[in-house]
């Protein structure tokens, strides 16, 4: 066989070796970072990878592999393992955008169900902020001009929930706060 | 009989004269089973008038022709006699998961009609077709539990045992029938009290035929794990953001989720992520002890429990050694209202002992463990909700003598002490002074201690009907379509059918479609708390919530998750399968049944229910004196208007229409409700249309 031929089956190999384990690593949640096509298991070679990037986003057999541009990374998913929104939010968190990554659940709970969002859910995963950190970030988005539509509703039994008043008033935020964290909990 | 489903005999038992006889169960094929079989029975063989303790009624223990069929979620027990927790002596059903109904049917039976009263404490046994009455009377006055144990060693660990508690001994009107440690149904214990009935013990040997190929069973098994199942009430959205998951509903119960473990298990197991399509995980996508006992519950989580044939798992098993100084096990189990109800009782607070949670974790265990011991029932929480009241508002000062009001470790209570709960189910159980009443009802205790009208009217305390239940997944969750099914049974719906799909995690938009392709329009559907007036989109999707309810209750099938109306793929635009329930039928029981077909069997046993209810009340006129809401329904938010935005507040009028649009649905006469003998025989109940109208009760 020609050099050139066990090249190709090499590069071949490497292609489907690398989008199992993107496809692999979507599917647990995680992204795939540029640095990481460069150490075990993917081992890509320098010389390669212009190559390489290259057939893996012309070939069909990949075309749900995705990549997201940040400040100073790049991001790779599988589309079919990963939802879009799951990966924006990853993105989000990997690029340290806090603030929207709080703003982009609160706004999307309340055009989309509608609903308001419970203020801890960001404490839990994929968000992990600290009781401290969350208490600041709040604070953060009331005074910054860009985040002045959220705000915040109280249910009868103290628990706080945020919500977007580009979407919700305040009466309809405070009914179905109400209806969430009250009335839905009283049905078990 | 079909060749499959169902096992063809029925146990008739009769207590007085310790008669045991063998019945065939085509004779209420019709009926399905479960349900179906307990409401011909009442409807043909208890007189109106009679009350639940009386000799004359009969309590009818049911299964269906899917139970221990390999049905995914199918081992469900519907029990059906008249109900005393409201003075109207109405025909109820309660419910219990767990192991008795597969367990019955491997015996080689479909259901159990228990008549008369026994002279002392006996219990019923049966391994296969050897049935005897047993003497109970080493068992008789001790909890549930310690009966359990006692039969189970009589008969072996095979065995299943149902059994009442010293509340149902003691005639407590809220008590309840319960099976392997935690499966309870709640509201007839003290029928099987008062016919001196202490348990029933089941050991069966046999299996269920299937009436066509196994396969096709197996391949519907496949599809429904694989395509269709979603998590605890058949939510179908993660909790928390899920790479698979387009959506995300803090309130899902679908839970599972890296990080989250069963703490107190081997190995410390982790639920990770339960993305559909992965089978072996549907048992781990609901960690209901998070949701049930707050998140410090995870740590003392041994493993997710339920019920025979069930993937989803929803019964948190605990280990809890905080619970040994109230001199009770460690070991709890339970779901739902089981946990919560003690909460409701602890309504001052809990106070948390050594870690942040942990007062309302252990007081909830604790409440659970001493409820299910003692057999009491909470009445869908208005028990605490009732004692609240009478607390808050200084009535149970005024109506407890002095000498029993001190006696009361009101200290403890304040505190948020959950020893407190050792007093209270104590003395609801043993029916120790006034104060006891609380275990009578919430119609009963409203009554005798001259409750305010502000009980009924004042949305906090839940109440719905004035007969005296309250609600459940009513018009504050589900606006006309909640409403209409909240009135249709005689004490709290127990109909999850409409709220699963309602609460799936799925936008309104998404939920509209599904509503659009099963019941004509997406205006079937409201936005939460932003209400529509009443169309005949809604009065379908009622329909349907109610049927289905009844079918599952006499397939059996649990409530709780079927209908499959979401599926959690994106690729499936969500849509479940509503047909499916048809397609188990057809081939369990080897009987090509079409979801219309099916859907037909179901209104008949919801008609005929309707037809023993107004048997019962002697009165056609079920919108007058049966289908009544309270006013708060009305009445709440007095500055908005019904149908504007960040109300739940409903229109009288309105809700009349609703009623009417339903009665019309169901072929019932639009002004009464009440059904007609053209609709009774249409579903082949020519003979309750001539006992209605032997006794004047047929609408004109």
């Amino acid at each position: 066989m020609s050099k050139e031929k066990v090249n190709d089956e090499i590069l071949q190999e490497n292609l489907e070796f690398t989008a199992k384990y993107i496809r692999e690593n979507s599917y647990n949640g995680k992204f795939i970072k540029y640095d990481d096509f460069f150490t075990e298991p993917i081992s890509l070679k320098e010389e390669e990878k212009e190559i390489f990037f290259e057939k893996l986003f012309s070939n069909e057999e990949y075309s749900d592999i995705s990549e997201l541009k940040g400040k100073e990374n790049r991001y790779f998913y599988s589309k079919k393992e990963m939802n879009e929104n799951y990966a924006k939010l990853l993105y989000r968190i990997e690029e340290k955008d806090i603030l929207n990554m709080v703003a982009d659940r609160i706004r999307t709970d309340s055009k989309r169900y509608p609903k308001t969002t419970n203020s801890n859910v960001f404490l839990n995963e994929p968000y992990n902020l600290k009781k401290d950190e969350l208490a600041e970030l709040y604070k953060q988005l009331s005074n910054l001009d860009d985040y002045k539509d959220i705000k915040q509703s109280v249910a009868s039994n103290g628990v706080v929930c945020v919500y977007s008043d580009k979407f919700l008033s305040q009466g309809y935020a405070d009914a179905l706060t109400e209806l969430q964290e009250v009335t839905r909990i009283e049905s078990q | 009989m079909s060749t499959g489903g169902w096992a063809g005999k029925i146990i008739r038992v009769n207590l007085t004269s310790g008669k045991i006889s063998s019945e065939d169960t085509s004779k209420y094929q019709d009926f399905i089973g479960g349900m179906g079989i307990g409401y011909k029975v009442l409807f043909d063989e208890v007189p109106a008038g009679t009350k639940p303790y009386d000799e004359a009624n009969k309590i009818v223990v049911g299964t269906g022709p899917l139970c221990g069929s390999g049905v995914p979620m199918s081992s469900r027990t519907n029990i059906t006699s008249l109900y005393p927790g409201t003075d109207m002596n109405l025909v109820t059903d309660s419910h219990m998961g767990g192991n008795f109904a597969a367990f019955l049917k491997y015996a080689g039976w479909d259901a159990i009609i228990i008549e008369g009263a026994s002279s002392k404490p006996v219990w019923l046994r049966i391994e296969d077709d050897k049935v005897s009455l047993e003497d109970a009377s080493s068992v008789w006055g001790t909890g549930i539990y310690n009966t359990t144990a006692v039969i189970g060693s009589k008969m072996g660990k095979e065995s299943c045992v149902a059994a009442i508690g010293q509340a149902g001994e003691n005639l407590v009107n809220l008590s309840v029938i319960m099976n392997g440690s935690s499966h309870s149904a709640g509201g007839h214990g003290a029928v099987f009290g008062s016919k001196k009935l202490k348990a029933i013990g089941v050991i069966g040997t046999g299996s269920v035929k299937i009436g066509k190929d196994k396969k096709e069973l197996m391949d519907l098994d496949a599809y429904v794990m694989k395509e269709i199942v979603g998590a605890n009430n058949q939510h179908v959205v993660p909790s928390t953001p899920q790479p698979w998951s387009e959506f995300v509903y803090e309130n899902s119960r679908w839970t599972a989720r890296e990080g989250l473990t069963w703490g107190a298990s081997e190995g410390n197991i982790d639920t990770g992520i339960a993305a559909p399509g992965d089978v072996n995980k549907v048992g781990y996508r609901t960690m209901k002890a998070i949701k049930d006992l707050g998140p410090v519950a995870a740590k003392y989580t041994v493993r997710m429990g339920g019920c025979q044939s069930c993937p989803i798992r929803c019964h948190a098993q605990m280990n809890i050694p905080q619970l040994e100084q109230y001199g009770v096990s460690p070991y709890a189990a339970n779901t739902c209202m089981g946990w919560f109800s003690p909460a409701g009782v602890m309504f001052k607070g809990t106070k948390d002992q050594k870690e942040e949670g942990d007062g309302n974790m252990i007081t909830r265990a604790l409440g659970s463990q001493l409820a299910d011991d003692y057999g009491v029932w909470c009445n869908y929480g208005s028990i605490g909700r009732d004692f609240a009241y009478a607390y808050e508002s200084g009535i149970i000062k005024k109506v407890l003598p002095e000498e029993e009001y001190n006696s009361i470790p009101w200290n403890l209570l304040e505190a948020g002490d959950p020893a407190f709960l050792k007093e209270f189910y104590r003395r609801v159980t043993f029916k120790e002074g006034e104060f006891s009443h609380l275990g009578d009802g919430t119609y009963h205790i409203a009554k005798r201690w001259n409750f305010g009208a502000d009980y009924f009217d004042t949305k906090k305390y839940s109440m719905w009907s004035p007969l005296g239940f309250p609600k459940h997944h009513a018009s504050d969750e589900s606006y006309q379509v909640g409403a209409i099914i909240n009135c249709m049974f005689n004490r709290d719906a127990q109909s999850h059918s409409h709220q699963n799909f309602i609460s799936s995690g799925l936008p309104v938009d998404v939920l509209k479609k599904i509503a659009e392709k099963l019941w004509g329009s997406g205006d079937a559907i409201d936005p939460p708390a932003n209400y529509t007036p009443m169309n005949e989109y809604k009065a379908k999707f009622a329909k349907y919530g109610v049927i289905r309810n009844c079918l599952h209750d006499s397939l059996t099938l649990c409530n709780w998750m079927w209908p499959l109306t979401a599926s959690p793929l994106k690729e499936r635009d969500y849509m479940g399968d509503t047909s499916l329930e048809s397609k188990y039928f057809s081939v369990v029981t080897g009987i090509d049944t079409t979801e219309e077909e099916l859907d037909l069997m179901g209104e008949r046993v919801f008609t005929l229910h309707r037809a023993l209810t107004v048997k019962e009340m002697g009165t056609t006129d079920m919108r007058g004196k049966h289908d009544l809401m309270v006013n708060w329904v009305f009445d709440i938010d007095p500055d908005k208007k019904p149908f504007t935005e960040g109300t739940i507040k409903m229109d009288r009028d309105d809700m009349q229409l609703a009623l009417t649009m339903f009665y019309k649905e169901m072929g019932w006469d639009e002004k009464t409700g009440a059904p007609t003998r053209a609709t009774l025989e249409k579903l082949n109940m020519k003979d309750v249309a001539d006992e209605l109208a032997k006794l004047g009760l047929l609408p004109a």
